[in-house]
């Protein structure tokens, strides 16, 4: 009975479901590892709450990445592409920026970062973007 | 460290560096007969294949050390032919000149990268002939951003509408579009004219 639940404590039985579906007691999916020796409270709280750290994180990066997307201007791309062999080329974008940025669809944006350090901008490539 | 030994050395010797001379334009005005045609007649050598289907060139093509000689002067340059610029590649476009779809689509993104290298090099090049079609109007969205960036950073231009031989040439309209610029009318395809061509290359470039 190596498993227990996070929530609410259940242990579960060797080769259980619960362990992918679900505890079947409360229905979270966090689990830990019981060895031959106990967690007593105060360990399973700590772990209570880095995993929830972990998770909260996870929910700032989302957040975080959200208002990076939403910052961006409408016309943020040099080159969008339609689909495959379909190209529309914003050159005013294409004159005046560097770093180069390509849509390959829509709301995906590759950033072509050598080209915002390189000195030399004739030397782009683009073989590994479009 | 080399390159100002051979900075130095050059003004020494009173040896001028070659003129880059960028050949630009929307995709099929005659960029390549034009750059052929230089070519031909002062170093006996072509420099790229021309097609009906729009962006042939699709990439930068050089030749070096062109002396051009007109009116009793004469300038050295490297003649840069550029792929042609446009807002938008499709591949279907291809298709209907015959061309598999395979091809097309490799076709099209080639053309693309052209537009961004073509675009890179105005930071190089010395000089500009922007080519026209003289056939079609000249007022579009790649004529205009051209010119105004070409201006905006001090680049010699020379307009060239091409294409004259054609009978619904109006070399008028492009003269009148961008009064401000140094013009010239051609048909490179004929060899209509280039005396005038190269006498504006060696008096304004």
């Amino acid at each position: 009975m190596p498993h227990k639940c996070l929530n609410c404590g259940k242990v579960l039985e060797e080769d259980s479901g619960e362990l992918m579906e679900g505890c079947s007691n409360c229905g979270q999916k966090l689990f830990v590892f019981e060895g031959k020796k106990k967690i007593d409270k105060k360990e399973r709280n700590n772990i209570v709450k880095d995993v929830e750290d972990f998770l909260g994180n996870l929910e700032k990066e989302k957040e975080v990445k959200k208002r990076i997307e939403e910052a961006m201007e409408f016309d943020l791309e040099s080159i969008k592409v339609k689909e495959p062999g379909v190209y529309e080329i914003n050159l005013r974008k294409l004159l005046d920026e560097i770093p180069l940025i390509v849509e390959m669809k829509e709301g995906e944006y590759y950033i072509y970062l050598p080209s915002a350090f390189s000195k030399d901008r004739k030397n782009i490539r683009l073989d590994d973007l479009i | 460290m080399l390159k100002r030994l051979k900075k130095i050395l050059s003004g020494f010797f009173g040896r001028k560096d070659q003129i880059k001379l960028g050949i630009y334009g929307p995709p099929n005005t005659g960029k390549t007969t034009l750059a052929n045609r230089i070519s031909e007649e002062f170093t006996g050598e072509e420099m790229g294949s021309v097609s009906e289907v729009p962006h042939e060139t699709r990439v930068v093509k050089k030749k070096e050390k062109i002396d051009l000689e007109a009116n009793g002067k004469n300038i050295s340059m490297n003649l840069l032919d550029m792929p042609g610029i446009s807002t938008k590649v499709d591949y279907k476009e291809f298709i209907e000149h015959g061309i598999d779809e395979d091809d097309a689509k490799a076709r099209s993104k080639e053309a693309t990268k052209g537009v961004v290298e073509a675009i890179k090099w105005l930071d190089k090049v010395d000089a500009v002939l922007v080519v026209f079609d003289s056939a079609k109007d000249p007022y579009t969205q790649v004529n205009v951003t051209i010119l105004g960036n070409l201006e905006a950073k001090d680049i010699p231009i020379i307009l060239v509408a091409n294409k004259t031989d054609l009978d619904e040439s109006d070399p008028d309209s492009i003269r009148d579009a961008f009064p401000q610029y140094n013009f010239t009318e051609i048909s490179a395809k004929e060899k209509d004219n280039l005396e005038n061509l190269y006498r504006e290359i060696v008096e304004n470039v």
